[in-house]
């Protein structure tokens, strides 16, 4: 394509080819001269900058439609599955981090009939990521805010940590998306939305005439597009409502006993059972309010009702941020650790030595590296922008997350103790409680969700491990569901629908098609979306009568 | 065919330890978590040319412009180096020594707006 063509702030990208993922699990052909960096000039953030990112990210949907092709916004490359790649071209939004206090007047009233005022609200663009909003929110504003929830880390973009689902472990308070309270997205070539609950309403006219948008207050459409990994159009600008600054004061305990009573009183979540059983752990008071819970655990070094052998509990505590306290993003001190590509090496030996590697490897492998897995103890508190920092990129590395209700999450664990005494894995496990999403697709969607994550080298025998735990939970009726962006590859039309329920699934299919023409909807259906019967064209295959909540009736797949 | 000597041997396991442009030892620096660019997984998001100095630095290049956009700067630089890099180094004494370059752009640094009154 000629550059002179181009409009102003829209530049050719080429991304390599075949183009890899930022963890490394797999390669991708994008279609040459259909993808597109967007820039913006400047250091100030300026509407009309903005609204002209509206304009080009809409010329840039008509030519994907011209051409027949199909698009996707790309962040920051981070992740596991491919759920935001597609057979065309991609808009890389990393230039895109222009950022708005919205005035008075530009919030609804009924946002302000509640007690909310304008510190309560970001609105960022897409490119924004975690970590820049971290340093906007915690050092830049006055007064000084922060997020309510995090990822373990923050490189993310705030649009694709959203659309994908990405969850932290804040017990009471939800995943990332869960504080987006507003959406702008662009949906065509002459069409962008601003849209919004119409049971939570923050925006007022005057914003969406500012972002020369069309209001749509709906719940179901809202709830729909904030998990959409791409598929509702272009998320532009994102309205982020945010708390008073607070720092993470952490309470861990190691060696803790896997006990009956401790089963009890996590699956309860029954925290004065969980303190009688955790010594230090401490009551919430006006100061100190538990917001994290994180269990770890190494399936090699692990026996029921051992200290020795126990599992690795780690709590955060909110409490008050002082004044005089000054967040420091900068990086940490660098210390000795494993190249770039010790996992790949690791990876080629599990492959070549197979089935010999896994009996006689695996296990001292991971029993060496999971203490320095663990997250480094946090001896002083700090906020969470400072808590969940930057991970640095390791190349072929497997992360796969599923989520459950709280109440089955140790019914999750034996499946998995039991899997690997077959299949040994190399890898950890590590258990993260979040409270349940509202959002249509949202995989955190048990009311108290503990998402299991399991991460380790990507490898055949890893990825053959995950599918076990996958297939032996559906066998045992233990409802689950899948992170949109790590491994996920046994996602299917049939599972999808299993995991959310018709309801769920007609209903996200049902606002996608009355937001988008039939021109949009293609390009903004990919692979992915095809195979896991999210593009329209399936219809259900699951009898009306299989339960999704998991019974003794359940069907394996 | 008659067997390699040692001497083969040697050569043959150097040549193969040279081309495998995989096999790499760098060092990065950063500044800022922050790039203007998706993650790559195995490169930063501007990979530079291979760069030769000679005669230990007396020949050598100029600085070249990194290509970051306005208000933003190198955010993440890195050095690499492989087997074939140190072979060529060592037995030149130092007359010829390539090396590469790799950097990231950080996010541009913006001040933050308003909508509304």
């Amino acid at each position: 394509m000629s550059t002179m063509s181009l409009p102003k702030g829209v530049l050719p990208f080429i991304p390599n080819d075949p183009w890899e993922n930022g963890h490394q699990n797999f390669k991708h052909r994008f279609k040459p001269g259909a993808s597109y960096d967007l820039r913006i000039d400047g250091v100030h953030s300026n509407l009309k900058d903005y609204n002209a990112t509206t304009a080009n990210i809409q010329w840039v949907i008509s030519e994907a439609i011209k051409n027949g092709t199909s698009i996707r916004a790309m962040g920051n490359n981070w992740s596991f599955s491919e759920v935001a790649m597609c057979d065309g071209g991609v808009i890389t939004t990393k230039g895109l981090n222009l950022w708005f206090r919205p005035g008075n007047s530009s919030l609804a009233t009924e946002y302000k009939a509640g007690g909310k005022t304008k510190e309560d609200l970001l609105f960022v663009q897409c490119g924004t990521t975690i970590c820049n909003l971290n340093e906007i929110l915690e050092q830049r504003l006055e007064p000084r805010r922060c997020i309510v929830a995090s990822g373990g880390s923050n490189g993310q973009t705030l649009a694709g940590a959203t659309s994908t689902g990405t969850h932290g472990g804040a017990l009471f308070t939800g995943a990332v998306h869960d504080s987006i309270v507003g959406l702008h997205i662009v949906t065509g070539p002459d069409t962008h939305v601003w849209l919004e609950r119409a049971s939570y309403p923050v925006a007022s006219d005057e914003f969406v005439n500012a972002l020369g948008a069309t209001a749509i207050r709906d719940d179901a459409m809202f709830n729909a597009a904030v998990v959409s990994f791409g598929s509702f159009g272009i998320i532009h600008g994102l309205m982020i409502e945010t708390e008073p600054l607070y720092l993470l004061e952490e309470y861990r305990f190691d060696h803790v006993p896997y006990t009956d009573g401790l089963v009890e009183a996590i699956t309860t979540l029954n925290l004065p059972a969980l303190r009688a059983l955790l010594p230090g752990m401490p009551e919430d008071s006006d100061g100190l309010k538990l917001y994290h819970l994180e269990i770890n655990l190494n399936l090699f070094d692990f026996e029921k009702n051992s200290a020795e052998k126990g599992l690795y509990v780690r709590t955060f505590y909110k409490k008050t941020c002082p004044p005089e306290y000054e967040p420091n993003h900068d990086p940490e001190e660098g210390a000795r650790s494993y190249g770039d590509d010790l996992p790949g090496i690791i990876s080629r030996v599990l492959d070549v030595l197979g089935p010999v590697a896994d009996k006689h490897l695996i296990a001292p492998l991971v029993n060496t590296l999971f203490k320095t897995a663990l997250r480094a103890a946090q001896p002083a508190p700090k906020t969470i922008g400072e808590t969940f920092r930057y991970t640095r990129f390791r190349g072929q590395l497997a992360s796969a997350a599923l989520a459950v209700e709280t109440k089955n999450v140790f019914k999750a664990v034996e499946v998995v103790l039991a899997v690997n005494r077959e299949h040994p894995f190399a890898g950890g496990i590590a258990l993260r409680f979040v409270k349940g999403t509202q959002a249509t697709l949202g995989f955190t969607r048990f009311e108290h969700s503990c998402v299991l994550e399991m991460d380790g080298v990507d490898a055949p025998t890893t990825r053959a491990f995950f599918e076990k735990v996958w297939l032996r939970l559906e066998a045992q009726s233990i409802p689950y569901t899948l992170h949109w962006g790590k491994l996920n590859f046994v996602l299917n039309a049939e599972r999808v629908r299993r995991m959310y329920g018709e309801d769920r699934v007609e209903g996200w299919l049902a606002c996608r098609n009355a937001l988008l023409d039939a021109d949009a909807r293609k390009v903004f259906t990919n692979g992915f979306m095809r195979k896991c019967g999210l593009d329209g064209s399936q219809q259900s295959t699951v009898p009306a009568s299989s339960p999704v909540d998991g019974d003794a009736n359940s069907i394996a797949v | 065919m008659k067997p390699l000597s040692l001497h083969g041997y040697t050569m043959l396991l150097l040549l193969i330890t040279a081309s495998q442009t995989s096999c790499k030892v760098s060092e990065t620096v950063f500044s800022h978590a922050n790039t203007d660019q998706p993650a790559r997984g195995r490169h930063l998001s501007h990979v530079g040319k291979t760069h030769w100095s000679y005669f230990w630095g007396l020949l050598g290049n100029e600085p070249w412009a990194a290509g970051c956009q306005q208000g933003s700067d190198i955010s993440r630089a890195r050095v690499t180096t492989n087997p074939g890099f140190i072979i060529i180094s060592f037995v030149s004494l130092g007359i010829a020594v390539p090396q590469k370059m790799e950097w990231d752009c950080s996010q541009p640094f913006r001040s933050g707006g308003t909508i509304g009154q």
